[in-house]
């Protein structure tokens, strides 16, 4: 027996819409790590030429970002990666893409397994927590985050920047 | 309750009287004859070490080989040379005879060997490696602290970047656990005391991280209990057999607790004290414990108050009013410090403890990467931190 058509469509719908987030997940990197001092303080001391990835198990649906000369770029696809973060299933990735898992707990619930320096991986929590709450509207942050950091800019002009700057 | 969780305890335990005699048994069970023992240079001088090899010298197994280089903290390259001797010596299993140093180190032996690869370093992350070739590994605490004969956690040292690192994986746990009285009655009263406050702080943070569940609390609140009646016995009277097995349950409890629910913010800070400053880890959850707690207690009100039935007992627990258990439950806490402090001289202040006020911001600094604030349950930042040592101090 194989998975059903109706499996098949659920994790393609989850798939798509998990791979625009992402894009705006990378977006919203390269957004706050111009304009937010906690971000750019974290990324900050990472070596030129870190990288990481957010893997959903889907080929094509993840995200490996670079660092380098002083900016974040996103790459392909990538051999050795510093961190990674690859999700045990697609609807869990899809939880936290949809603002309805944070990043903490999804890895108290044991939902990714992490390749790389685990105390590396701390700093990178800090960003994407920072970054979801640029992304989503408070009222999905405060759930899914201990804590809803100080933002300098709101969610309508986080899109827009997104959505103009290259 | 979490929406999710999962949970292992694989290790089979033997836990009391002529334990160690049952060993033996255990490896031929698991298909071994030559075991390389691993364990630490001062075991071997003060005899706990001949007393495990008197109890499994027998015709079932034979002892290949015993490793008694391990230092305070595991490394690569005593993994690395452990593996070595491992191979040449044509070992089937691996005994590990110590503390946490000796266990974490067994742990990264076993790993080596079981992935089949050279290098350590390509296994580092969390639960990224599976099950691979099954070595046999019983683990036999000397010290009931660290729990680690029951994790699934090891913190092996990178001497190169200096920097402790963390693995983290199901196929770390050891096969059996072997918890014998004998292995603890020389512990000296600072020792015992410092251990056991280490148990406490494991089973506390374990019951009250985002990754606890009803199992890890089942497990964390029984130790608590066991800590409240045996701990203060165990400093008090080190010789006492049955105190001491309760207390080596206990953490072996609190371990199977934490391993599955993890620790938060104590840890987190007292790794880095004890990075920085060179203090002894149970001495630093001792100091940390109240206030941390005190810092997490808006968050976990209720988790807390729960405790007190545990750490303070029912009389205790029924006189107190209900919105006043919460701070009981740490001012329990804070008087069995008091009390370890009196008895064993166990510091109750970071100051004495060695730590100075220049260390701070570099404690600060390194709690906040620590792997154990990301399942704490709030949000902890640098500021937050430098207020908790001076706090401590």
């Amino acid at each position: 027996m194989k998975r059903s058509w109706k499996r098949k469509v659920i994790v393609k719908v989850k798939s798509v819409i998990s791979k625009i987030v992402l894009f705006f997940l990378y977006k919203g990197f390269k957004l706050t790590y111009r304009k937010d001092l906690s971000v750019k303080s974290e990324i900050e001391p990472w070596k030129e030429g870190f990288t990481f990835g957010i893997n959903t198990g889907i080929q094509g649906v993840n995200l490996i970002i670079k660092k380098e000369n002083g900016k974040l770029i996103r790459l392909k696809e990538e051999n050795k990666l510093d961190l990674e973060i690859v999700f045990k299933s697609i609807d869990v990735a899809f939880l936290m893409f949809t603002g309805r898992l944070g990043v903490s707990k999804a890895y108290a619930e044991h939902r990714f397994i992490l390749k790389g320096e685990i105390g590396k991986a701390m700093s990178l929590v800090r960003c994407i927590d920072i970054v979801e709450a640029y992304l989503f509207p408070k009222i999905i942050s405060k759930r899914i985050l201990k804590e809803v950091p100080n933002k300098s800019m709101g969610l309508i002009k986080t899109y827009g920047e997104i959505l103009i700057t290259r | 309750m979490s929406n999710y969780y999962e949970f292992q305890n694989a290790s089979k335990i033997l836990s009391g009287n002529f334990a160690i005699e049952n060993i033996p048994h255990e490896f031929k069970a698991l298909g071994a004859k030559r075991i390389l023992i691993l364990t630490d240079e001062t075991l071997k001088k003060i005899g706990t070490l001949q007393t495990v090899i008197d109890g499994i010298d027998t015709k079932e197994i034979e002892i290949a080989g015993v490793f008694s280089k391990i230092p305070q903290d595991s490394s690569i390259e005593i993994i690395k040379e452990i593996v070595k001797q491992y191979k040449e010596l044509n070992c089937e299993a691996i005994l590990a005879v110590g503390g946490g140093s000796v266990i974490d180190t067994a742990k990264g032996v076993r790993m080596v060997l079981s992935q089949e690869k050279e290098d350590i370093m390509q296994l580092m992350g969390c639960e990224i490696i599976y099950y691979g070739k099954h070595i046999p590994f019983i683990a036999i605490p000397t010290t009931s602290g660290t729990g680690s004969e029951a994790t699934l956690v090891a913190v092996i040292l990178n001497s190169m970047q200096n920097v402790k690192m963390e693995f983290i994986s199901y196929f770390l746990v050891p096969d059996a656990a072997v918890l014998d009285p004998r292995m603890t009655l020389t512990l000296p009263k600072k020792i015992t005391a410092s251990t056991g406050m280490d148990t406490l702080c494991h089973a506390i943070e374990s019951y009250t991280c985002i990754q606890k569940n009803p199992m890890s609390d089942a497990y964390a609140v029984a130790a608590i209990e066991i800590i409240r009646e045996n701990l203060v016995l165990a400093v008090k009277n080190g010789k006492d057999k049955k105190v001491r097995n309760a207390m080596a349950n206990a953490s072996l409890m609190a371990g199977v607790a934490f391993s599955n629910s993890m620790v938060g913010l104590i840890h987190a800070i007292g790794h880095s004290v004890g990075a920085v400053s060179r203090v002894p880890h149970g001495d630093a959850m001792s100091i940390l414990m109240p206030h941390c707690m005190r810092f997490n207690k808006d968050k976990l009100e209720k988790e807390y108050a729960k405790l007190l039935l545990y750490i303070g007992g029912e009389e205790v627990y029924i006189q107190t009013p209900k919105e006043q258990r919460a701070n009981k439950t740490i001012m329990c806490i804070e008087e069995i410090l008091n009390e370890l402090n009196s008895l064993s001289g166990l510091p109750t202040k970071l100051s004495e403890a060695g730590v100075k006020r220049e260390d701070f911001e570099s404690i600060a600094k390194k709690s906040l990467n620590d792997g154990a604030m990301i399942v704490n349950p709030k949000q902890a930042s640098y500021d937050d931190v430098m207020e908790i040592l001076k706090q401590a101090f």
